[in-house]
């Protein structure tokens, strides 16, 4: 019995021991990096630490740094704007395509090939996307502009400069700090629906067929059924995808870093982008200031993973 | 009993063997040439072991850093001169002096400006390579087309307006050729600085300059060739098209930029070129003399192989060899007081034409100065830049941009002032 009581403990020791060596120990390097200034320029020893500690400095820096405020909201409005388009956008499709018509599978395959592509790949095709002048999104629209104010004109009517100006130019999307952020929640919603989406037919698939049935034979219609009986029943599923889809959001960087680099004028710079430009980015390196960056990043995911908990209890319906 | 002490031996003479480990970027035609560089030092040393890393350039500051971090830098790296003081500063290199002088190194054919990057409050940390400057490349084929002789090396600069304005051409009331092509690096606009009298910071890097009189006259200079005079292209006429793409596709007639153009223009260029000085501002015809050298690691563990190999790869014979790529211009070999001279000394330098007048590549250097770096340069560029990016777009005016970011920078500089005097 004494024998059996190690076992376990045997199989998870490579498991712990890589989480010890290569999460743990660098987390915790990271929060004592936090209250010290450090360039990388000597090896990382106690004496280093001592010679170097500022206490939080470094976080009193973060109250004052206008692009660390600019690098905060802007992280919040990309996560407030592209959650909610990614998860809307992924259940539409995913009820859309949670039929057992010809063709659906070819479909779900397509939508998902965005989120296993590179995300550099996909960084590069939405910046020729996005260009103003040649890319085919400003190409559409001008051309919707043009159609609207030949509409207006055969009335005899002034079109409204908003619309002239949709059909000569465009946004500028990437080169424009209006437009940037827009761009780049355009191309992360394109890449992320996919698995969303199957993350949602997998819920969808899991509902039992009888519910649907017991609710159309009691006179509800599609829409009744949808909000009273799939949404509940999904409700785990939302949790899940809105969870990990914010998550990954917040921590957003490859997409940015490879369409704008944060510009133009910080309009797309947010956490992950500024943190990693202060460790490697204009030498000399600011480390510890990077993991102050990094450590309020925590704990602000910290903070919204715990209030999404809560409200797991009030708005998700449990199995029985 | 012999054979142990003869295997002894052996093993002893192994271990003694000293390991060094150079680290630099580069393209594949650097790599053989270290390669070339370091099979001539290991023949004539051969009790020293070299091990050459080449990191790719966008990670290199990062990797150099890491491998201090773990406290294995390696002994002899490359280094440009706008990053030496940020490193010089944080006493993690080597003083050369000691060694200079005992071995009485020969330095009197290395420009001067050069090697003066290289120094640190009055010590030299490092050995230049080569150097790196700015002329005016100009499309002979274009300056025919309009009539114009090839550009005099003393022009000023209404001369070069008024090329420029020859050289933009329209067609339909559309500009489709522009006299100069337009970047934004501040290596680019840094000539217009100096040439007007203008600097960055004061010599000790007390005081930010760029708001004062002068150097505002320079870059507005600069600035209305986009805005005023149109002989340059805006943001919006150049569609994402880089400005020396442009000039090799024949769409501008000149652009400012640096020996390191010539082997792509002789390759794709389907125009005759050739290059001229930087046309004389107020102050003179003044460009940047950048470059590259080797510098130790403070920690180093060999410190009398690592001169060995230091002092060798900036000497003359490595010179010759990194010459003979035809990537760069050398540091060394130049009698500073008649360049002409020298030139006849480095026959390796010069391509077959064009370009014809490649000895403006040297001569330029007399009137050279380095980039005004120090400890925190590249943060305060960044703000900088900042500040200047709407001013490019002519979104913003240049005043009012650099009053606007002269406190933050004032900043950094007395915090600087105040590092110095804690030293």
């Amino acid at each position: 019995m004494r024998v059996y009581a190690r076992f376990p403990f045997l199989f998870l020791l490579p498991s712990l021991a890589g989480f010890l060596a290569f999460n743990l120990g660098p987390i915790l390097t990271s929060l004592v990096l936090s209250f010290v200034e450090y360039d990388g320029l000597r090896p990382l020893t106690l004496e280093t630490i001592r010679e170097n500690w500022v206490g939080l400095a470094n976080y009193r820096r973060l109250l004052e740094d206008p692009v660390f405020h600019k690098a905060f909201w802007n992280t919040l409005f990309y996560v407030g704007v592209a959650v909610p388009l990614e998860i809307v956008l992924a259940l539409l499709l995913a009820l859309g395509l949670n039929r057992p018509w010809r063709g659906v599978k070819v479909l779900r395959t397509l939508y998902l090939l965005p989120t296993v592509t590179s995300v550099v790949a996909v960084g590069l095709l939405w910046r020729w996307v996005l260009n103003p002048t040649v890319g085919p999104v400003n190409l559409f629209l001008r051309f919707i502009g043009e159609k609207l104010v030949a509409l207006w004109q055969a009335f005899g009517a002034a079109p409204p400069p908003g619309l002239v100006w949709l059909a000569k130019e465009g946004p500028g999307w990437l080169s424009d700090p209006n437009w940037a952020m827009w761009g780049v929640i355009l191309a992360s919603v394109w890449a992320g629906v996919g698995m969303r989406m199957l993350i949602f037919l997998a819920g969808l698939q899991n509902i039992n067929k009888e519910y649907l049935e017991a609710a159309s034979l009691d006179g509800a219609n599609t829409l009744q059924r949808f909000f009273y009986v799939v949404l509940p029943l999904l409700s785990p599923t939302v949790f899940l995808n809105t969870l990990l889809a914010m998550i990954g959001s917040f921590q957003v960087f490859g997409l940015i870093y490879t369409m704008t680099g944060g510009g133009p004028l910080d309009s797309t710079n947010v956490l992950m982008l500024y943190l990693y430009r202060k460790a490697f980015g204009t030498f000399p390196f600011e480390m510890g200031y990077a993991s102050a960056i990094a450590w309020v990043l925590f704990l602000i995911l910290f903070a919204l993973t715990y209030l999404q908990w809560v409200l797991r209890r009030r708005w998700v319906l449990e199995e029985t | 009993m012999r054979k142990v002490l003869v295997a002894l031996l052996a093993v002893l003479g192994l271990a003694s063997a000293q390991k060094l480990v150079l680290a630099s970027w580069g393209s594949q035609e650097e790599i053989q040439a270290y390669q070339q560089v370091l099979r001539v030092f290991q023949e004539k040393n051969p009790g020293i072991q070299v091990e050459y890393i080449n990191i790719p350039s966008n990670e290199y500051l990062a990797k150099i850093t890491a491998m201090m971090a773990a406290g294995s830098p390696p002994d002899v790296f490359f280094i440009n001169n706008i990053d030496f003081p940020g490193l010089a500063s944080r006493g993690v290199l080597k003083p050369l002096d000691p060694f200079i002088q005992r071995d009485k190194y020969p330095t009197g054919d290395i420009f001067p400006g050069i090697l003066k990057a290289f120094q640190w409050e009055g010590a030299q940390y490092g050995l230049p390579r080569d150097v790196s400057n700015l002329v005016v490349f100009y499309n002979r084929d274009l300056l025919r087309k309009a009539g114009l002789p090839d550009p005099k090396p003393d022009w000023t600069w209404d001369d070069f307006l008024r090329y420029a304005k020859a050289l933009t051409v329209e067609k339909d009331g559309k500009r489709v050729q522009w006299g100069v092509s337009f970047q934004t690096f501040y290596l680019f606009w840094e000539p217009w600085v100096w040439s007007a009298g203008g600097r960055f910071y004061s010599p000790d890097h007390s005081k930010f300059l760029l708001n004062s009189p002068s150097s505002l006259e320079g870059i507005q200079f600069y600035l209305d060739l986009r805005y005023k005079h149109h002989v340059a292209p805006t943001p919006e006429e150049a569609q994402d098209r880089g400005a020396f793409t442009m000039f090799l596709n024949g769409q501008t007639g000149m652009i400012v930029d640096g020996r390191w153009r010539v082997p792509t223009l002789k390759a794709r260029a389907k125009f005759d070129f050739d290059v001229v000085p930087f046309p004389r501002g107020k102050a003179g015809s003044i460009v940047d003399i950048d470059g590259s050298g080797w510098v130790m690691a403070a920690g180093t563990r060999n410190p009398e192989a690592a001169w060995k190999l230091l002092s060798f790869l900036a000497g003359p014979e490595a010179s010759q060899i990194f010459t003979k790529t035809g990537l760069i211009i050398p540091a060394r070999g130049v009698d500073v007081k008649n360049v002409e001279k020298s030139i006849q000394n480095l026959k390796d330098f010069f391509v077959p034409p064009p370009p014809r007048s490649q000895h403006f590549f040297l001569t330029v250097n007399k009137t050279a100065r380095p980039t005004e770096t120090f400890e925190r340069w590249n943060e305060a560029l960044q703000l900088i830049n900042k500040a200047l990016e709407p001013v490019w777009q002519g979104k913003a005016e240049l005043k009012a941009a650099l009053d606007g970011v002269a406190p933050q920078v004032q900043k950094i500089l007395d915090e600087v002032q105040a590092e110095r005097k804690k030293r």
